[in-house]
């Protein structure tokens, strides 16, 4: 008698169990959604048109004397040079660095270099704008945009003529990745108030690097990205992507081109807006879900890369790690960083 | 006392129930919560509140990148195609376009010029992706087949047909002095035909050269509303091989046949100085064909205007270039670089010259003519 009300009490239970479950799925999706996350604003740049600079059309080359290319070489080549969407990958020797001169200097272009120096790393900016002024895109106007939470700290370094600098306050956070993937929002306001009327392009890049050699139109493009120094010769499954599902910086196992660095990414000013707007909203995405992407916003920027591929791809040697040793199959590194104590800059 | 009574008889069992509800309710709670699927319900229900800040904007363009938040709030279509095919991450990418690539290198041949413009060869390019990145593209072919021309039309159309921009949307442009020779070729859809009379000149050089004039004039006319790229072709000739959206950029010439391995100064560029398409000896990248160029519409209105321009002058001066346009040409894609360049896959003459094993496909081929029958009045 027992066992038999045991019987039927444990088939009642689970009915029951099953019933309220189900009716809870349902019920679920009708109740009214309460939270609203308050860093979530719905900014008026969504809604904002940009009057770019107009476009400048090429003029005809200069006569100037260059050796003809060869179509028929035979040279090793131990870097690849397009990618299979038929984006160039600029390195030493792929390029005639006169015949550029002479496409781009008659175009009087301003490109614009954003940094950003908060906190410890204003420390880095003197010799950066040093190193900037002896070989970024000599010849040409320049608009150094130093974004910082301490203006005075930032030293008076003697620019040549054309070139300038623009000091613009941020607001400092206590974390530091919370500093790192501010700077998409901060460049993407930045071009919306600003940056889209004074240049044509505009490159992004981090402070506690040095330019060790020259830096020219070579890198101008649509859309510009340089490969990580660290991943450049391995395959793709070991790229430290962010691997889980959650995150819209998610990338699938197969997937991916090449592991694109954070330190440096650009183009046409236009095209950069568009960048990092589209990975503001993939992070704002995430700090909704509350998650941070496994490299905060490089993790973003390499996902944003497979989906919009860039048009020019700038090899490890404009983007280099001094504490690499400088394999063969670099010729010239450009732009490589400056030895540094993470832990006393971070805290 | 009747309810006293009869909680004492089976308290025991009762409590013993409850206790059974209980657990199994926790049992489900439990066990619910491991199921992936589940569980992704709770994570996107706490994000359905920022979604719905974002929705409510005009930018629902915007929102579609955000398709993780939620798969049923946001732009569904993004997805749909992606539920087939597995681990392609979900995200605002369209299928192809995240696609990984399989392209084997080429190391024997040049694939850049010293300008970054891509050299297309067979094998370095992945067709998938750029199918996919010009997947919204309207592309003109313009074909010029003046008197005794128009025979090879039912040739290279349906060729055409077969192998050029196949996926994409495609205007055939015939100009012609006689409509009503143009065969009705079957086509395939978003495909189709404009056949645009123009006149004849009694000279074959003067109908050569004036082809410029004529694109430069439909440029502004026609094509600059109708298609994104326009892609001149001579009639005579067929289409052997896929040809696609690799070509497309805003500026393309392909290198000639006959001259791809010569030094500059084999090259027949015009050599005197007085005619407008002059090139000195020690100038020169490559020898462009004439029969197959491009671009987008405003730079081939740019290239045929000042071409024209340029044979107007020559005429005035009593000077006819060596080669007609394709020196006039030259001559412009010298000083105004093109962006892409195609290898001479994409022009060929199998009779004149014997294929080497760089050259993989041959994608666009002479068709065998009588020159003194084919250019008489």
């Amino acid at each position: 008698m027992r066992r038999h009300r045991l019987a039927i009490g444990l088939g009642v239970c689970l009915l029951v169990g099953t019933v309220l479950c189900t009716l809870w799925v349902y019920v679920e999706d009708w109740l009214p959604v309460s939270y609203v996350p308050y860093y979530l604003p719905c900014p008026e740049i969504f809604n904002m048109k940009l009057q770019y600079k107009g476009e400048k059309l090429f003029q005809p080359v200069a006569q100037s004397r260059y050796p003809q290319p060869k179509l028929l070489e035979q040279r090793p080549t131990e870097l690849l040079t397009l990618t299979p969407w038929l984006a160039p990958i600029v390195s030493e020797g792929t390029f005639n660095a006169e015949l550029l001169q002479h496409i781009y200097q008659p175009l009087n272009l301003t490109i614009g270099l954003t940094v950003f120096a908060v906190g410890k790393y204003t420390h880095f900016v003197q010799h950066f704008l040093e190193s900037a002024e002896r070989f970024f895109m000599h010849g040409y106007r320049v608009c150094y945009y130093v974004f910082t939470d301490d203006p005075t700290a930032i030293p008076q370094v003697p620019l040549g003529p054309g070139r300038r600098l623009g000091i613009i306050p941020i607001q400092r956070h206590s974390r530091w990745e919370e500093i790192s993937t501010r700077r998409m929002e901060i460049i993407s306001q930045h071009i919306a108030k600003r940056a889209h009327r004074e240049v044509d392009y505009l490159f992004c890049v981090d402070v506690d690097m040095v330019f060790r050699n020259p830096w020219g139109p070579e890198t101008l493009g649509d859309l510009v990205a340089a490969i990580h120094p660290g991943y450049y010769a391995v395959p793709r499954q070991q790229f430290p992507y962010e691997r889980r599902h959650v995150s819209t910086a998610f990338v699938a196992d197969g997937e991916g081109d090449f592991y694109y660095g954070g330190a440096v990414f650009g183009g046409r000013v236009a095209n950069v807006y568009e960048f990092t707007r589209g990975c503001h909203m993939a992070i704002l995405a995430d700090k909704a879900n509350g998650i941070m992407a496994a490299w905060q916003e490089e993790s973003h920027l390499n996902r944003r890369f497979i989906s919009h591929k860039p048009s020019k791809v700038l090899s490890p040697e404009y983007l280099w790690d001094d504490r690499k040793r400088q394999p063969p199959s670099l010729k010239l590194i450009r732009f490589s960083t400056l030895d540094k104590d993470t832990s006393w800059l971070r805290s | 006392m009747e309810l006293r009574d009869f909680w004492g008889k089976s308290s025991k069992s009762w409590l013993f129930l409850i206790l059974l509800f209980i657990a199994s309710f926790g049992f489900y709670s439990n066990v619910f919560n491991w199921i992936p699927r589940w569980r992704q319900r709770e994570v996107s229900q706490s994000a359905q509140g920022g979604s719905k800040c974002l929705l409510d904007r005009r930018t629902v363009g915007e929102c579609a990148e955000l398709t993780r938040l939620s798969p049923s709030s946001c732009e569904a279509h993004h997805l749909q195609g992606q539920r087939e095919s597995p681990p392609l991450s979900e995200g605002d990418c369209y299928p192809d376009t995240c696609r990984v690539p399989r392209v084997p290198r080429r190391v024997d041949v040049l694939l850049m010029t010293p300008w970054f413009a891509p050299i297309i060869w067979d094998g370095t390019y992945d067709s998938a992706i750029l199918d996919a990145q010009f997947r919204n593209t309207t592309i003109g072919l313009t074909v010029f087949a003046i008197k005794k021309y128009v025979v090879f039309l039912k040739l290279f159309l349906e060729t055409a047909e077969k192998y050029f921009m196949v996926g994409h949307r495609v205007i055939y442009y015939i100009l012609t002095d006689r409509p009503a020779d143009v065969p009705q070729i079957p086509l395939q859809e978003g495909r189709r035909v404009v056949i645009l009379k123009v006149r004849n000149y009694t000279r074959w050089q003067d109908v050569s050269l004036h082809r410029m004039e004529m694109i430069s004039n439909f440029s502004q006319q026609r094509f600059l509303h109708e298609v994104d790229y326009l892609v001149s072709a001579d009639v005579d000739m067929k289409f052997s091989d896929h040809v696609g959206v690799e070509i497309l950029s805003s500026l393309f010439g392909t290198l000639h046949p006959g001259f791809y391995a010569s030094d500059r100064q084999r090259f027949t560029y015009e050599r005197r100085p007085l005619s407008q398409a002059y090139i000195p000896e020690d100038e020169g990248d490559f020898y462009y064909a004439g029969g197959f160029f491009g671009g987008s519409v405003a730079e081939v209105y740019r290239l045929t205007t000042a071409c024209h321009q340029a044979m107007v002058v020559d005429k005035a001066n009593g000077i006819e270039a060596v080669w007609h346009e394709e020196s006039h040409l030259n001559k412009y894609l010298l000083y105004h670089k093109p962006t892409k360049v195609l290898s001479p896959e994409y022009v060929w003459d199998e009779r004149m010259l014997r294929k080497p094993p760089y050259l993989r496909r041959l994608r666009y081929v002479a068709v065998p003519k009588n020159h003194a029958q084919i250019r008489s009045r």
